[in-house]
Protein backbone atom coordinates (compact mmCIF):
# COMPACT_ATOMS: atom_id res chain seq x y z
CA UNK A 1 0.00 0.00 0.00
CA UNK A 2 1.50 3.42 -0.84
CA UNK A 3 1.84 5.47 1.77
CA UNK A 4 0.54 9.04 1.64
CA UNK A 5 1.99 11.86 3.12
CA UNK A 6 -0.22 13.91 5.66
CA UNK A 7 0.62 17.38 3.97
CA UNK A 8 0.07 15.72 0.79
CA UNK A 9 -3.43 14.96 1.52
CA UNK A 10 -3.75 17.95 3.58
CA UNK A 11 -2.66 20.04 0.13
CA UNK A 12 -4.92 17.73 -1.63
CA UNK A 13 -7.99 18.94 0.54
CA UNK A 14 -6.73 22.41 -0.04
CA UNK A 15 -6.46 22.57 -3.59
CA UNK A 16 -10.33 20.68 -3.73
CA UNK A 17 -11.42 23.50 -1.27
CA UNK A 18 -9.91 26.60 -3.31
CA UNK A 19 -11.42 24.81 -6.73
CA UNK A 20 -14.72 24.90 -5.26
CA UNK A 21 -14.94 28.13 -3.35
CA UNK A 22 -14.07 30.03 -6.57
CA UNK A 23 -17.46 28.07 -7.64
CA UNK A 24 -16.79 27.74 -11.44
CA UNK A 25 -17.22 23.75 -11.59
CA UNK A 26 -20.01 22.50 -12.52
CA UNK A 27 -22.83 21.19 -10.06
CA UNK A 28 -21.99 17.49 -10.50
CA UNK A 29 -17.97 17.99 -10.62
CA UNK A 30 -18.65 19.84 -7.55
CA UNK A 31 -20.24 16.85 -6.31
CA UNK A 32 -17.40 14.78 -7.15
CA UNK A 33 -14.68 17.47 -6.20
CA UNK A 34 -16.61 17.47 -2.54
CA UNK A 35 -16.61 13.82 -2.58
CA UNK A 36 -12.90 13.71 -2.89
CA UNK A 37 -12.47 16.03 -0.45
CA UNK A 38 -13.89 14.21 2.11
CA UNK A 39 -12.25 10.92 0.98
CA UNK A 40 -8.77 13.38 2.00
CA UNK A 41 -10.25 14.26 5.13
CA UNK A 42 -11.13 10.97 6.63
CA UNK A 43 -7.27 10.33 5.45
CA UNK A 44 -6.14 13.17 7.19
CA UNK A 45 -7.62 12.06 9.93
CA UNK A 46 -6.82 8.32 10.16
CA UNK A 47 -3.32 9.42 9.74
CA UNK A 48 -3.29 11.99 12.55
CA UNK A 49 -5.07 9.29 14.85
CA UNK A 50 -2.51 6.64 13.33
CA UNK A 51 0.44 7.04 15.80
CA UNK A 52 1.75 6.58 19.27
CA UNK A 53 4.58 7.64 21.36
CA UNK A 54 7.99 5.77 21.42
CA UNK A 55 11.41 6.95 22.48
CA UNK A 56 14.56 4.69 22.02
CA UNK A 57 18.22 5.12 21.39
CA UNK A 58 19.88 3.64 18.15
CA UNK A 59 22.88 1.57 19.05
CA UNK A 60 25.47 0.02 16.80
CA UNK A 61 26.77 -3.01 17.64
CA UNK A 62 30.56 -3.85 16.68
CA UNK A 63 29.80 -5.30 13.67
CA UNK A 64 27.96 -1.78 12.74
CA UNK A 65 24.33 -3.45 12.62
CA UNK A 66 21.59 -1.21 14.62
CA UNK A 67 19.98 -2.35 17.18
CA UNK A 68 17.23 0.18 19.61
CA UNK A 69 16.89 0.06 22.87
CA UNK A 70 14.35 1.68 25.20
CA UNK A 71 15.25 5.41 26.17
CA UNK A 72 14.43 6.36 30.35
CA UNK A 73 12.91 9.51 30.19
CA UNK A 74 13.43 11.31 33.52
CA UNK A 75 12.57 14.47 32.40
CA UNK A 76 8.89 14.75 33.58
CA UNK A 77 9.02 17.84 36.18
CA UNK A 78 6.36 19.33 37.05
CA UNK A 79 7.07 22.65 35.84
CA UNK A 80 7.05 21.84 32.46
CA UNK A 81 3.66 22.52 31.87
CA UNK A 82 3.46 25.47 29.06
CA UNK B 1 82.08 67.06 17.39
CA UNK B 2 85.38 68.44 19.13
CA UNK B 3 87.73 65.28 18.06
CA UNK B 4 89.93 66.80 21.21
CA UNK B 5 87.08 65.76 23.69
CA UNK B 6 86.31 61.93 22.34
CA UNK B 7 90.21 61.50 22.32
CA UNK B 8 90.26 61.19 26.46
CA UNK B 9 87.23 58.74 25.74
CA UNK B 10 88.56 56.24 23.68
CA UNK B 11 91.92 56.06 25.85
CA UNK B 12 89.80 55.33 29.27
CA UNK B 13 88.57 52.58 26.70
CA UNK B 14 90.92 51.08 25.50
CA UNK B 15 93.12 51.18 29.37
CA UNK B 16 89.86 49.44 30.93
CA UNK B 17 89.53 46.79 28.47
CA UNK B 18 86.94 44.72 30.06
CA UNK B 19 84.10 46.74 28.76
CA UNK B 20 84.86 47.12 25.43
CA UNK B 21 81.99 43.91 23.42
CA UNK B 22 82.47 42.68 20.50
CA UNK B 23 78.99 42.85 17.77
CA UNK B 24 78.50 39.36 18.85
CA UNK B 25 78.70 40.64 22.39
CA UNK B 26 76.80 42.98 22.37
CA UNK B 27 74.06 41.42 20.51
CA UNK B 28 74.10 38.61 22.97
CA UNK B 29 73.97 40.80 25.54
CA UNK B 30 70.86 42.63 24.01
CA UNK B 31 69.09 39.80 23.04
CA UNK B 32 69.46 38.02 26.80
CA UNK B 33 68.13 41.29 28.09
CA UNK B 34 65.28 41.51 25.82
CA UNK B 35 64.18 37.98 25.99
CA UNK B 36 63.98 38.35 29.55
CA UNK B 37 62.49 41.49 29.85
CA UNK B 38 59.85 41.47 26.88
CA UNK B 39 58.92 37.26 26.57
CA UNK B 40 55.15 36.55 26.27
CA UNK B 41 54.00 40.07 25.52
CA UNK B 42 50.34 40.50 23.75
CA UNK B 43 51.26 43.14 20.79
CA UNK B 44 48.60 44.57 18.25
CA UNK B 45 49.44 46.09 15.26
CA UNK B 46 48.98 46.03 11.15
CA UNK B 47 50.30 43.29 9.31
CA UNK B 48 52.43 44.53 6.45
CA UNK B 49 55.45 43.05 3.98
CA UNK B 50 53.59 39.48 4.41
CA UNK B 51 55.96 36.74 3.35
CA UNK B 52 55.37 33.34 3.26
CA UNK B 53 58.14 31.24 1.77
CA UNK B 54 58.57 27.42 0.63
CA UNK B 55 59.81 26.60 4.52
CA UNK B 56 56.39 27.56 5.68
CA UNK B 57 57.37 29.77 8.38
CA UNK B 58 55.87 33.35 7.77
CA UNK B 59 57.27 36.50 7.66
CA UNK B 60 56.21 39.75 8.50
CA UNK B 61 56.56 43.50 9.52
CA UNK B 62 54.11 44.66 12.44
CA UNK B 63 53.11 48.82 12.16
CA UNK B 64 51.39 51.28 13.58
CA UNK B 65 51.61 55.32 12.75
CA UNK B 66 55.12 55.47 14.02
CA UNK B 67 56.69 52.20 14.48
CA UNK B 68 57.03 48.68 13.31
CA UNK B 69 58.62 45.46 14.60
CA UNK B 70 59.35 42.55 12.59
CA UNK B 71 57.91 39.48 13.45
CA UNK B 72 58.04 35.72 12.64
CA UNK B 73 55.81 33.16 12.95
CA UNK B 74 57.12 29.42 12.48
CA UNK B 75 55.69 26.80 10.77
CA UNK B 76 54.41 24.62 13.59
CA UNK B 77 52.15 27.77 14.52
CA UNK B 78 51.57 29.05 11.12
CA UNK B 79 49.81 25.34 10.27
CA UNK B 80 47.35 26.39 12.79
CA UNK B 81 46.22 29.83 11.82
CA UNK B 82 42.68 29.09 10.54
CA UNK B 83 42.03 32.30 9.18
CA UNK B 84 43.03 33.89 6.31
CA UNK B 85 46.13 36.23 7.15
CA UNK B 86 47.03 39.50 4.91
CA UNK B 87 48.81 42.62 4.62
CA UNK B 88 46.76 45.15 5.92
CA UNK B 89 45.22 43.18 8.87
CA UNK B 90 44.90 44.50 12.38
CA UNK B 91 45.47 41.56 14.52
CA UNK B 92 46.59 40.96 17.93
CA UNK B 93 49.33 38.92 18.80
CA UNK B 94 50.95 36.95 21.48
CA UNK B 95 54.95 36.13 21.86
CA UNK B 96 58.35 36.55 22.91
CA UNK B 97 60.85 39.27 21.79
CA UNK B 98 64.29 38.17 20.64
CA UNK B 99 67.19 39.25 18.53
CA UNK B 100 68.17 37.86 15.05
CA UNK B 101 71.22 37.91 15.69
CA UNK B 102 72.99 37.54 11.84
CA UNK B 103 71.19 40.84 11.19
CA UNK B 104 71.56 42.30 14.60
CA UNK B 105 67.43 43.07 14.28
CA UNK B 106 65.02 42.37 17.57
CA UNK B 107 61.74 40.71 16.28
CA UNK B 108 58.64 39.11 18.20
CA UNK B 109 58.25 34.97 17.74
CA UNK B 110 54.89 34.52 17.56
CA UNK B 111 53.13 31.94 19.02
CA UNK B 112 49.26 32.84 18.86
CA UNK B 113 47.85 35.56 15.98
CA UNK B 114 44.09 36.37 16.10
CA UNK B 115 42.63 39.23 14.01
CA UNK B 116 41.61 42.29 15.99
CA UNK B 117 38.29 42.04 16.97
CA UNK B 118 37.65 38.27 15.86
CA UNK B 119 38.57 35.15 17.52
CA UNK B 120 40.66 32.73 15.30
CA UNK B 121 37.61 30.65 15.41
CA UNK B 122 35.19 33.15 13.86
CA UNK B 123 37.41 34.17 11.31
CA UNK B 124 37.85 30.37 10.40
CA UNK B 125 33.67 30.10 10.54
CA UNK B 126 33.88 33.28 7.99
CA UNK B 127 36.16 31.74 5.88
CA UNK B 128 34.54 28.17 5.38
CA UNK B 129 30.93 29.97 5.28
CA UNK B 130 31.91 32.18 2.58
CA UNK B 131 33.40 28.77 0.75
CA UNK B 132 30.48 26.88 1.14
CA UNK B 133 28.10 29.52 0.45
CA UNK B 134 29.48 29.85 -2.85
CA UNK B 135 29.34 26.41 -3.83
CA UNK B 136 25.73 26.60 -2.97
CA UNK B 137 25.43 24.74 -0.22
CA UNK B 138 22.98 27.10 1.99
CA UNK B 139 20.92 27.71 -1.27
CA UNK B 140 17.47 27.84 -0.26
CA UNK B 141 16.06 25.73 -3.38
CA UNK B 142 18.21 22.66 -1.66
CA UNK B 143 16.12 22.90 1.44
CA UNK B 144 13.34 20.39 1.92
CA UNK B 145 10.49 21.28 3.74
CA UNK B 146 9.28 19.95 7.23
CA UNK B 147 6.97 17.12 7.32
CA UNK B 148 4.13 18.27 9.05
CA UNK B 149 3.50 14.54 10.88
CA UNK B 150 6.27 12.89 11.13
CA UNK B 151 6.19 9.50 12.63
CA UNK B 152 9.65 8.99 13.14
CA UNK B 153 11.88 11.36 14.62
CA UNK B 154 15.42 11.13 15.49
CA UNK B 155 17.87 13.07 17.13
CA UNK B 156 21.58 13.41 16.77
CA UNK B 157 22.67 14.79 20.23
CA UNK B 158 24.61 14.07 23.10
CA UNK B 159 21.88 12.02 25.95
CA UNK B 160 23.46 13.78 28.61
CA UNK B 161 23.34 17.64 27.46
CA UNK B 162 20.27 20.05 27.37
CA UNK B 163 19.66 19.37 24.25
CA UNK B 164 17.43 15.77 24.37
CA UNK B 165 16.15 17.03 27.59
CA UNK B 166 14.21 20.16 26.26
CA UNK B 167 12.82 18.19 23.49
CA UNK B 168 11.55 15.57 25.46
CA UNK B 169 10.12 18.63 27.71
CA UNK B 170 8.79 19.54 24.36
CA UNK B 171 7.08 16.38 23.18
CA UNK B 172 5.94 15.53 26.92
CA UNK B 173 4.09 18.50 27.13
CA UNK B 174 2.07 17.76 23.41
CA UNK B 175 1.59 15.03 24.27
CA UNK B 176 2.55 13.72 21.21
CA UNK B 177 2.61 10.44 19.82
CA UNK B 178 5.42 10.10 17.76
CA UNK B 179 8.17 7.61 17.45
CA UNK B 180 11.61 9.39 18.84
CA UNK B 181 14.96 7.62 17.76
CA UNK B 182 17.97 9.12 19.60
CA UNK B 183 21.06 8.58 18.10
CA UNK B 184 23.69 9.52 20.77
CA UNK B 185 27.07 11.37 19.75
CA UNK B 186 29.78 13.75 21.16
CA UNK B 187 28.88 17.60 20.60
CA UNK B 188 32.05 19.07 21.77
CA UNK B 189 35.84 18.07 22.02
CA UNK B 190 38.01 16.17 19.12
CA UNK B 191 36.18 14.00 16.67
CA UNK B 192 32.75 15.14 17.82
CA UNK B 193 31.99 16.71 14.24
CA UNK B 194 33.30 13.59 12.37
CA UNK B 195 30.98 11.69 15.08
CA UNK B 196 28.06 13.86 14.42
CA UNK B 197 28.69 13.47 10.38
CA UNK B 198 28.69 9.46 10.77
CA UNK B 199 25.38 9.58 12.55
CA UNK B 200 23.89 11.47 9.78
CA UNK B 201 25.08 9.60 7.22
CA UNK B 202 23.94 6.13 9.05
CA UNK B 203 20.32 7.62 9.45
CA UNK B 204 20.13 7.76 6.10
CA UNK B 205 20.52 4.40 5.84
CA UNK B 206 16.98 3.71 8.02
CA UNK B 207 14.08 4.06 5.68
CA UNK B 208 11.43 5.32 8.31
CA UNK B 209 13.02 8.86 9.79
CA UNK B 210 10.84 11.52 8.68
CA UNK B 211 12.85 14.26 10.10
CA UNK B 212 16.28 15.05 12.08
CA UNK B 213 17.00 17.43 14.82
CA UNK B 214 20.51 17.86 14.49
CA UNK B 215 22.01 19.99 17.53
CA UNK B 216 22.95 20.39 21.22
CA UNK B 217 22.66 23.13 23.82
CA UNK B 218 24.12 26.39 24.67
CA UNK B 219 28.00 26.43 25.30
CA UNK B 220 31.09 28.93 24.35
CA UNK B 221 32.10 28.83 20.55
CA UNK B 222 34.92 26.37 20.60
CA UNK B 223 32.16 24.03 22.70
CA UNK B 224 29.85 24.92 19.48
CA UNK B 225 32.72 23.91 16.83
CA UNK B 226 31.69 20.57 15.98
CA UNK B 227 28.42 22.33 13.87
CA UNK B 228 31.04 24.91 12.15
CA UNK B 229 33.23 21.75 10.56
CA UNK B 230 32.86 21.14 6.91
CA UNK B 231 32.49 17.29 7.81
CA UNK B 232 29.21 18.22 9.47
CA UNK B 233 28.45 20.85 6.98
CA UNK B 234 28.27 18.27 3.99
CA UNK B 235 26.75 15.37 5.34
CA UNK B 236 24.11 17.57 6.49
CA UNK B 237 24.24 18.69 3.01
CA UNK B 238 24.29 15.46 1.67
CA UNK B 239 21.19 13.83 3.79
CA UNK B 240 17.72 12.93 2.07
CA UNK B 241 16.44 13.38 5.18
CA UNK B 242 15.34 17.16 6.20
CA UNK B 243 17.08 18.16 9.18
CA UNK B 244 16.03 20.67 11.53
CA UNK B 245 19.85 22.18 13.38
CA UNK B 246 19.48 23.86 16.59
CA UNK B 247 22.41 24.65 17.73
CA UNK B 248 23.67 26.71 21.35
CA UNK B 249 21.39 29.70 21.69
CA UNK B 250 19.85 32.39 19.72
CA UNK B 251 22.74 34.31 19.11
CA UNK B 252 24.57 31.22 17.72
CA UNK B 253 24.54 30.94 14.04
CA UNK B 254 26.54 28.00 13.06
CA UNK B 255 27.79 26.31 9.81
CA UNK B 256 25.34 23.58 10.03
CA UNK B 257 22.67 26.26 10.52
CA UNK B 258 22.65 27.47 7.04
CA UNK B 259 23.16 24.24 5.24
CA UNK B 260 20.43 22.76 7.49
CA UNK B 261 16.73 22.72 5.71
CA UNK B 262 15.64 24.66 8.83
CA UNK B 263 17.54 26.60 11.54
CA UNK B 264 15.73 26.28 15.34
CA UNK B 265 16.97 29.17 17.67
CA UNK B 266 16.97 26.43 20.12
CA UNK B 267 16.72 22.86 20.49
CA UNK B 268 13.62 23.56 22.02
CA UNK B 269 12.28 25.59 19.01
CA UNK B 270 13.86 22.79 17.07
CA UNK B 271 11.05 20.47 18.79
CA UNK B 272 8.32 22.75 18.38
CA UNK B 273 9.13 23.49 14.73
CA UNK B 274 8.99 19.12 14.25
CA UNK B 275 6.89 17.67 17.07
CA UNK B 276 3.43 17.91 15.56
CA UNK B 277 0.43 19.93 16.90
CA UNK B 278 -2.31 17.54 16.78
CA UNK B 279 -4.51 19.97 18.30
CA UNK B 280 -3.72 22.59 15.47
CA UNK B 281 -3.83 20.03 12.78
CA UNK B 282 -7.00 19.05 13.97
CA UNK B 283 -8.18 22.47 14.16
CA UNK B 284 -7.30 23.36 10.56
CA UNK B 285 -8.74 20.14 9.57
CA UNK B 286 -11.97 20.93 10.84
CA UNK B 287 -11.88 24.71 9.42
CA UNK B 288 -11.38 22.93 6.01
CA UNK B 289 -13.86 20.30 6.00
CA UNK B 290 -16.32 23.27 6.93
CA UNK B 291 -14.78 25.35 4.02
CA UNK B 292 -15.64 21.96 1.68
CA UNK B 293 -19.25 22.03 3.53
CA UNK B 294 -19.74 25.19 2.84
CA UNK B 295 -18.87 25.55 -0.30
CA UNK B 296 -21.18 22.98 -1.78
CA UNK B 297 -23.52 24.63 0.31
CA UNK B 298 -22.84 27.46 -1.77
CA UNK B 299 -22.82 26.17 -5.05
CA UNK B 300 -26.33 24.61 -4.76
CA UNK B 301 -27.60 27.78 -3.52
CA UNK B 302 -26.32 30.33 -6.30
CA UNK B 303 -27.11 27.22 -8.74
CA UNK B 304 -30.59 27.77 -7.00
CA UNK B 305 -30.46 31.56 -7.40
CA UNK B 306 -29.46 30.95 -11.20
CA UNK B 307 -32.52 28.61 -12.23
CA UNK B 308 -34.94 31.30 -10.12
CA UNK B 309 -33.48 34.10 -12.02
CA UNK B 310 -33.41 32.31 -15.64
CA UNK B 311 -36.86 31.33 -15.00
CA UNK B 312 -38.19 34.52 -14.52
CA UNK B 313 -36.19 36.44 -16.84
CA UNK B 314 -38.18 37.87 -19.87
CA UNK B 315 -36.72 35.24 -22.31
CA UNK B 316 -37.97 32.36 -20.34
CA UNK B 317 -41.86 33.90 -19.37
CA UNK B 318 -42.40 34.81 -23.30
CA UNK B 319 -42.05 30.85 -24.25
CA UNK B 320 -44.60 29.89 -21.62
CA UNK B 321 -47.12 33.47 -22.85
CA UNK B 322 -46.79 31.34 -26.56
CA UNK B 323 -47.34 27.95 -24.79
CA UNK B 324 -50.36 29.34 -22.51
CA UNK B 325 -51.76 31.19 -26.07
CA UNK B 326 -51.67 27.74 -27.77
CA UNK B 327 -53.10 25.96 -24.90
CA UNK B 328 -55.52 28.27 -25.03
CA UNK B 329 -56.72 27.93 -28.76
CA UNK B 330 -56.12 24.20 -28.30
CA UNK B 331 -58.87 24.13 -25.61
CA UNK B 332 -61.14 26.14 -28.15
CA UNK B 333 -60.66 23.52 -31.11
CA UNK B 334 -61.08 20.87 -28.49
CA UNK B 335 -64.55 22.16 -27.35
CA UNK B 336 -65.66 22.60 -31.38
CA UNK B 337 -64.55 19.46 -31.59
CA UNK B 338 -66.64 17.98 -29.08
CA UNK B 339 -70.03 19.44 -29.84
CA UNK B 340 -68.96 18.40 -33.78
CA UNK B 341 -68.90 15.29 -32.25
CA UNK B 342 -72.34 15.01 -30.02
CA UNK B 343 -73.92 16.79 -32.82
CA UNK B 344 -73.15 14.08 -35.49
CA UNK B 345 -73.92 11.27 -32.92
CA UNK B 346 -77.45 12.47 -32.28
CA UNK B 347 -78.16 12.99 -36.21
CA UNK B 348 -76.35 8.73 -36.66
CA UNK B 349 -78.98 8.30 -33.77
CA UNK B 350 -81.93 9.28 -35.34
CA UNK B 351 -80.85 7.76 -38.23
CA UNK B 352 -80.63 4.44 -36.59
CA UNK B 353 -84.08 5.13 -34.72
CA UNK B 354 -85.58 5.35 -38.26
CA UNK B 355 -84.01 2.50 -39.91
CA UNK B 356 -85.34 0.56 -36.38
CA UNK B 357 -88.64 1.68 -37.40
CA UNK B 358 -88.51 0.96 -40.90
CA UNK B 359 -87.31 -2.73 -40.35
CA UNK B 360 -90.04 -3.36 -37.66
CA UNK B 361 -92.93 -2.38 -40.31
CA UNK B 362 -91.32 -5.51 -42.30
CA UNK B 363 -90.74 -7.74 -39.32
CA UNK B 364 -93.03 -11.16 -39.85
CA UNK B 365 -93.54 -10.52 -36.14
CA UNK B 366 -96.08 -7.80 -36.86
CA UNK B 367 -97.75 -10.34 -38.83
CA UNK B 368 -97.85 -13.02 -36.30
CA UNK B 369 -99.91 -9.85 -33.93
CA UNK B 370 -102.77 -10.46 -35.99
CA UNK B 371 -102.72 -14.43 -35.73
CA UNK B 372 -100.82 -15.74 -37.76
CA UNK B 373 -98.27 -18.31 -37.21
CA UNK B 374 -95.12 -19.50 -38.31
CA UNK B 375 -94.39 -23.29 -37.58
CA UNK B 376 -90.61 -25.01 -38.49
CA UNK B 377 -89.47 -28.40 -37.59
CA UNK B 378 -88.49 -28.70 -34.56
CA UNK B 379 -84.43 -29.21 -35.20
CA UNK B 380 -83.85 -26.88 -38.21
CA UNK B 381 -86.04 -24.41 -37.69
CA UNK B 382 -86.99 -24.27 -41.45
CA UNK B 383 -90.50 -22.72 -42.28
CA UNK B 384 -93.10 -25.63 -43.03
CA UNK B 385 -94.53 -24.29 -46.93
CA UNK B 386 -96.27 -27.75 -47.80
CA UNK B 387 -98.03 -30.24 -45.93
CA UNK B 388 -96.53 -33.14 -47.96
CA UNK B 389 -93.01 -32.66 -46.18
CA UNK B 390 -94.11 -33.73 -42.90
CA UNK B 391 -93.69 -37.32 -41.62
CA UNK B 392 -96.31 -38.61 -39.82
CA UNK B 393 -95.16 -38.02 -36.04
CA UNK B 394 -92.40 -35.17 -36.98
CA UNK B 395 -92.22 -32.77 -33.70
CA UNK B 396 -92.63 -29.08 -34.74
CA UNK B 397 -92.04 -25.64 -33.49
CA UNK B 398 -95.26 -23.46 -34.31
CA UNK B 399 -94.18 -19.87 -33.31
CA UNK B 400 -96.74 -17.12 -31.78
CA UNK B 401 -96.23 -13.58 -31.60
CA UNK B 402 -95.31 -13.99 -27.59
CA UNK B 403 -94.49 -16.93 -27.75
CA UNK B 404 -93.85 -20.99 -29.46
CA UNK B 405 -94.72 -24.31 -28.54
CA UNK B 406 -94.00 -27.71 -30.17
CA UNK B 407 -96.48 -30.28 -31.34
CA UNK B 408 -96.69 -33.53 -32.84
CA UNK B 409 -97.61 -34.28 -35.83
CA UNK B 410 -101.07 -36.79 -35.78
CA UNK B 411 -102.69 -36.34 -39.00
CA UNK B 412 -102.24 -35.37 -42.35
CA UNK B 413 -104.98 -33.33 -44.51
CA UNK B 414 -105.08 -32.28 -48.02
Amino acid sequence: MAKVKFEDALKGLEEIVEKLEKGELSLDETLSEYENGIKLYKKCISLLDDAEKKIQILVKDEKGIFGTKDFIDNSNNKDDVL
Amino acid sequence: MNMNNVLPFLSDAVKNQKKILTVSGITSKIRNSLEQGFSHVWIIGEVSNLKKPSSGHLYMTLKDENSQIQAVVFKSVANWIKFDLKDGMEVLVFGSVTVYEPRGQYQIIIDTIEPKGFGALQQAFLKLKERLGKEGLFDPCHKKPIPLLPKKIAIVTSLTGAAIKDILNVINRRFARVEILIYPVRVQGEGAAQEIALAIEDLNTLADIDVMIVGRGGGSLEDLWAFNEEVVARSIYASKIPIVSAVGHEIDVTISDLVADKRALTPTEAAELVVPRYDQLKDALSKIKARLIQSLYNKIKTDRARLLRVEHSFPFKKPFDRIHRLQQVLDEKMQRLFMLCTHTMKLEKERLTGFANRLESISPLKVLKRGYSITTTLHDDIPLKSSKELPFGTKVKTRLCDGSFVSSVIEIAE
